[in-house]
């Protein structure tokens, strides 16, 4: 593949994935020329293409995480945190917001979560790629996807509500839904 | 695997079912067949999950992106194994040299004025290696994309005070890749990217000559990190052209006549 194919490919999802992070025009124009930068410099020591958009999505999220100099170490979620049901939302009401005011509910949520949540709803990858390009293990992954969406949408309610998010992370639904099998 | 463990792995599909054919999703799809509350929810998760995706797809990408990561990727520059060993060899070589005049002369010391202008080119230098290895290294990432020099000047003029006023008739008519505006020991300093048909991309870096003191009354050639460069002094300006070409050819793209 050659190197205006990769752009042409992949431009897009990497810059809608580094505009979820960063919230910024600037910044995600920056972080997505960057990315292809490392690549175009790198090009001779990755020959296996089929892994570029991996690699690429990888790169742009560590030269994120590396300007915002986060050196926070997130402990491995227990798969035991996502057993319950997630808090309900209504659908109309979150039709009608706009793209904006998912972005800014994103970034009310902590980036730990924020990264897979936004790899998983721009349909790139599946949880497993997911889990490798944040280097954790597949059921951190799932976890973090879970309690990412829980935040998500509570701050969604608090939005369609038209009243201000507040910053309480749900770690578990109140309602613990009995499931029989 | 439990209905627990199903819902877990179900609210990991992707809503259009990319994931479907993967071996953990269809256990977990026939697990939950027979559970219709639960099958119901992750229904409506998905509806939801399909909703926020079409969102964030939504999100609109500059119209200007494409063209500067091809422009960026255009003028990274690939210098050649041996160029790179060249350099090293090189500045090797200068410390040797340094340390054996020093451990022969160390009665001389230098006049006030060697020692002023030995301080101005030390600016000037310290300003090639960043500017060399800017281009090298660090990478640039355009403020404004552009082929065409007179736009990305208007731009330069109005967002920056070290913008270049005036480039010599064998550089301004050359095609443009975009230009930078970025700092340097806190000062701004702007960069303007041309390409040639025979040596090139050169890139032209300004900076206010107020915020690099040098020793610049003629136009002062010197290598490095792979690179020829060409500085002088222009109307209260620093410019400095850097290319990989001969001194001779950059000497005729930078200077005027």
């Amino acid at each position: 593949m050659d190197f205006t194919t990769l752009v042409d490919t992949h431009y897009r999802g990497l810059y809608q994935f580094a505009y979820s992070l960063a919230h910024s025009e600037a910044d995600a124009s920056d972080l997505t020329q960057e990315t292809f930068l490392r690549w175009a410099q790198k090009s001779g020591q990755l020959r296996d293409t089929t892994k570029a958009k991996s690699w690429l999505f990888t790169t742009l999220y560590r030269l994120f995480l590396n300007r915002r100099r986060h050196v926070t170490r997130f402990p491995h979620d227990e798969l035991s945190d996502a057993e319950t049901k997630l808090p309900p939302v209504d659908s109309n009401a979150v039709r009608s917001l706009e793209a904006s005011e998912v972005i800014s509910a994103l970034q009310e949520i902590d980036e730990t979560f924020r990264a897979p949540l936004v790899l998983f709803y721009l349909e790139d990858h599946s949880y497993q790629e997911i889990a490798a390009i944040l280097d954790v293990p597949e059921g951190t992954v799932m976890s973090r996807l879970w309690r990412g969406k829980a935040l998500l949408r509570d701050k969604m309610k608090d939005r369609s509500k038209g009243r201000p998010a507040n910053n309480i992370i749900p770690m578990q639904s109140p309602k613990r839904k009995e499931v029989r099998s | 695997m439990n209905p627990q463990e199903a819902r877990l792995i179900l609210q990991c599909r992707r809503a259009r079912g990319q994931d479907d054919s993967l071996p953990a999703m269809a256990e977990a799809r026939q697990t939950i067949e027979n559970l219709p509350d639960l099958k119901k929810e992750l229904e409506e998760d998905a509806a939801f999950d399909a909703l926020i995706g079409e969102k964030l797809r939504s999100i609109v990408v500059p119209s200007t992106l494409r063209s500067s990561i091809l422009a960026g990727a255009r003028i990274t520059p690939q210098i050649p194994w041996w160029r790179r060993r060249l350099t090293v060899f090189s500045a090797a070589a200068l410390l040797a040299v340094g340390v054996s005049s020093l451990l022969v002369k160390p009665q001389l010391f230098p006049s006030g004025h060697e020692i002023a202008s030995s301080q101005a080119n030390t600016g000037l230098t310290e300003f090639r290696e960043a500017t060399t290895k800017k281009v090298n290294h660090d990478g640039i990432h355009f403020s404004k994309a552009s082929e065409d020099f007179s736009e990305l000047k208007t731009y330069l003029a109005s967002h920056s005070a070290s913008s270049p006023d005036q480039v010599s008739h064998a550089l301004s008519p050359l095609p443009t890749h975009g230009c930078e505006i970025f700092q340097w020991k806190g000062h701004e300093v702007t960069l303007v990217c041309f390409e040639t048909k025979d040596a090139g991309t050169v890139h032209l870096f300004t900076i206010n000559a107020s915020d690099l003191p040098a020793d610049l009354s003629a136009p002062l050639l010197a290598s490095a990190n792979g690179w020829e460069t060409i500085t002088w002094k222009q109307n209260g300006k620093i410019m400095q052209l850097i290319g990989q070409t001969t001194p001779e050819r950059l000497k005729q793209l930078a200077l005027p006549g």
